[in-house]
């Protein structure tokens, strides 16, 4: 897996937009973590240390600060910023996450040997593949090894 | 001596022996196919060593526990998609390198580190196991928090580019890992009413779905851009090199003994385990890493310093195990299990009323180890032909293996749909330019360190000035400081570069 953290940027103008949509997203979030998720989710104790709230608000808290800190560096620094990544190619990402999603369902109704064929042909499909052939060879490759994880009992 | 001799004589019988190549087997398919874990394997492989002799058993189920660990590095590095969790480290450099065309060589130092690391720690075992174990009984809630304190320290070293969204994700890791039952408690918290998420959300569901999935998703992306452009569609770069050489070992070798110095003690440590220490394995590696070292982007040291770690930690979890009767780690517990299936109480009296058969034990480990460089020696070239599978089939497979995975962690599809969104979220991450490592750090070392904060607070009554009467926690607090110290001064931070 490659961190794309580390990888070299094309640079260019930063427009001082993007900080603050990030903030409001990552504080925003935080935000409502703190003060609407964990007091309704979440049982509170007499004693701070020892609460079963602690360390998820600390941790809500610290991601707040972080962004902050992030924004503030964002606004200030003299830094460039990563070309655009290319949005080409995302329809393909969706329609993978919405194949698995649906194959899912289906391994949740029909097993997961039925669902686990289902759902690799809905995802050769949602990469575009279309050839006959290498779909049959997908769907009886899944239903093997899916025959093998049942045969096998674990 | 004699007794020895006896017990090697015992290992080397062809019942034991096979018992071993068995296990080995076993355990290499279960490590190449994510999802099913060294644990469950494990429990499952316990009933089937009943008609066993004592030695056959536990040689057995060695070899199994062994050749997992071995094993999940194999699919870490073809597929980015750990065998188990504690290979999930491997994928940083392991799959990077089968990008550039080197899965052979990333697979022939993730063998050989492997095969090191245990070897290594195995020797340890038979000749420290005392002297360390006592150690290991010094090992309160005070000193595991200062432990888990120091392990977080290296967020900050693998923060990327921008250390604030590298503190961010791996703060995000910590608090998703504080979802389901309140340890202390045992009250809900952010489980939304939903049963399954009592326990938490999976960790293999975590790391399939922010290692694989993610991937996948990034793929499948690159796929459809390269389609458009008409670029060519192969997965993997046609291997031109595959040899180890002189120079690779000798640059590898002192991160394998780091690494494997570091799975020593992730296993005398009860509660690290395998996953934490290779994960902590792989950031102190990656901090000591020398001007032209390209860990993230795929170095072979990356490799070797995740699985010397993680294979190191079995034979040393074995060692309080053994000594004190205290397991150092899930496997090791279920070992425990099969040696009183066959009548052998582990701790301290073990070295009296069994010298035999412990000595025995220790003869097969070391056959064990062996067999897993033979198995392994002989699967890479079968393993590595995975690079030659074009990446339209490569994609559907490995998200069935994703799916397959999440599935039998629980046997619900609840962990299917955890990783899923967890895959998303990955795939949100490195976008916008979040660390997925420092993420996987912060939700692995999480429930534990949450664990020893709390009870570490109730030891010392909540007074932070008690931790003077822990030397050993004194001395992880401190180097948890100058580590912080070290990572966080100006020079050590980039400028940072928005997506």
């Amino acid at each position: 897996m490659t961190d794309p953290t580390d990888g070299d940027a094309v640079r260019r103008p930063r427009p001082l937009v993007r900080p603050l949509v990030e903030f409001a997203i990552v504080g925003g979030a935080s935000l409502f973590v703190i003060f609407y998720l964990i007091p309704n989710e979440t049982m509170a104790t007499a004693n701070w240390g020892l609460s079963p709230r602690m360390v998820p608000t600390v941790s809500a808290a610290l991601i707040l600060g972080l962004a902050a800190i992030n924004l503030v560096a964002g606004l200030l620094r003299p830094a460039t910023v990563a070309a655009a990544q290319s949005l080409h190619g995302l329809p393909t990402v969706v329609a993978l996450i919405l194949a698995s999603v649906v194959g899912v369902a289906v391994v949740d109704r029909a097993g997961l040997i039925v669902g686990g064929t289902v759902l690799s042909l809905l995802v050769s499909l949602s990469i575009g593949e279309r050839h006959p052939l290498r779909l049959l060879g997908v769907g009886a490759t899944s239903l093997a090894l899916l025959y093998l994880v049942d045969w096998s009992g674990l | 001596m004699e007794t020895f001799l006896l017990a090697a004589q015992d290992a080397f019988t062809p019942a034991a022996l096979v018992s071993v190549f068995g296990g080995i087997l076993l355990g290499y398919i279960v490590g190449v196919l994510p999802g099913l874990s060294r644990p469950a394997a494990l429990s499952v492989a316990v009933p089937i060593t009943y008609s066993m002799s004592p030695i056959a058993a536990i040689a057995f189920l060695v070899g199994v526990t062994k050749a997992s660990a071995a094993g999940g590095a194999t699919s870490a590095i073809l597929l980015n998609t750990p065998g188990e969790p504690s290979s999930a480290a491997t994928c940083f450099d392991g799959y990077p390198l089968a990008r550039k065309g080197e899965a052979t060589r990333a697979l022939k130092v993730a063998l050989f580190a492997s095969v090191f690391g245990d070897m290594v720690a195995t020797l340890v075992l038979i000749g420290l196991a005392a002297p360390l174990a006592a150690f290991a009984l010094r090992m309160g809630p005070v000193e595991m928090t200062a432990v888990m304190i120091f392990a977080l320290t290296f967020i900050a070293a693998l923060s990327g580019a921008s250390l604030p969204r590298g503190l961010i994700s791996g703060v995000l890791g910590l608090f998703l890992a504080t979802v389901g039952l309140d340890p202390e408690s045992a009250t809900p918290r952010m489980t939304f009413g939903m049963v399954e998420l009592f326990d938490g959300i999976p960790l293999t569901a975590a790391t399939i779905g922010m290692l694989a999935f993610t991937e996948m998703l990034l793929q499948a992306q690159l796929f459809a851009e390269r389609r458009r452009s008409g670029a060519a569609q192969a997965a993997f770069p046609v291997e031109t090199d595959k040899a180890i050489r002189w120079p690779d070992i000798r640059r590898v070798f002192p991160t394998t003994l780091t690494a494997t110095g570091i799975g020593i003690g992730a296993g005398i440590i009860p509660g690290l385990g395998p996953t934490i220490g290779a994960f902590l394995s792989y950031a102190i590696n990656k901090r000591l890493a020398k001007p032209g070292d390209q860990y993230g982007k795929g170095d072979l040291k990356g490799v070797a310093a995740t699985e010397a770690a993680d294979n190191a930690v079995l034979p040393a979890s074995l060692i309080p195990l053994f000594a004190i009767g205290l397991p150092g780690s899930v496997s090791a517990a279920i070992l425990v299990s099969a040696f009183m299936l066959h009548g052998v109480q582990p701790g301290p009296l073990v070295f009296e009323q069994h010298p035999r058969l412990i000595y025995g034990i220790y003869v097969s480990m070391l056959i064990a180890s062996v067999f897993m460089l033979l198995v392994g020696r002989v699967g890479l070239n079968l393993f590595a032909q995975v690079t030659r599978v074009p990446i339209r089939l490569i994609i559907p497979m490995v998200v069935l293996f994703c799916v397959i995975g999440a599935y039998l962690e629980r046997d619900t599809v609840f962990g299917v749909f955890a990783m899923l969104g967890l895959g998303v979220l990955g795939y949100v991450m490195q976008r916008y330019g979040y660390s997925v490592v420092t993420f996987l750090i912060g939700f692995v070392v999480g429930p534990l360190f949450e664990l020893s904060l709390r009870q570490a607070l109730i030891v010392t009554n909540h007074d932070v000035s008690k931790v003077l009467d822990h030397p050993i926690a004194l001395g992880f607090l401190i180097a948890a400081v100058v580590a912080g110290v070290v990572f966080l001064r100006p020079s050590a931070i980039s400028p940072p570069i928005d997506d």
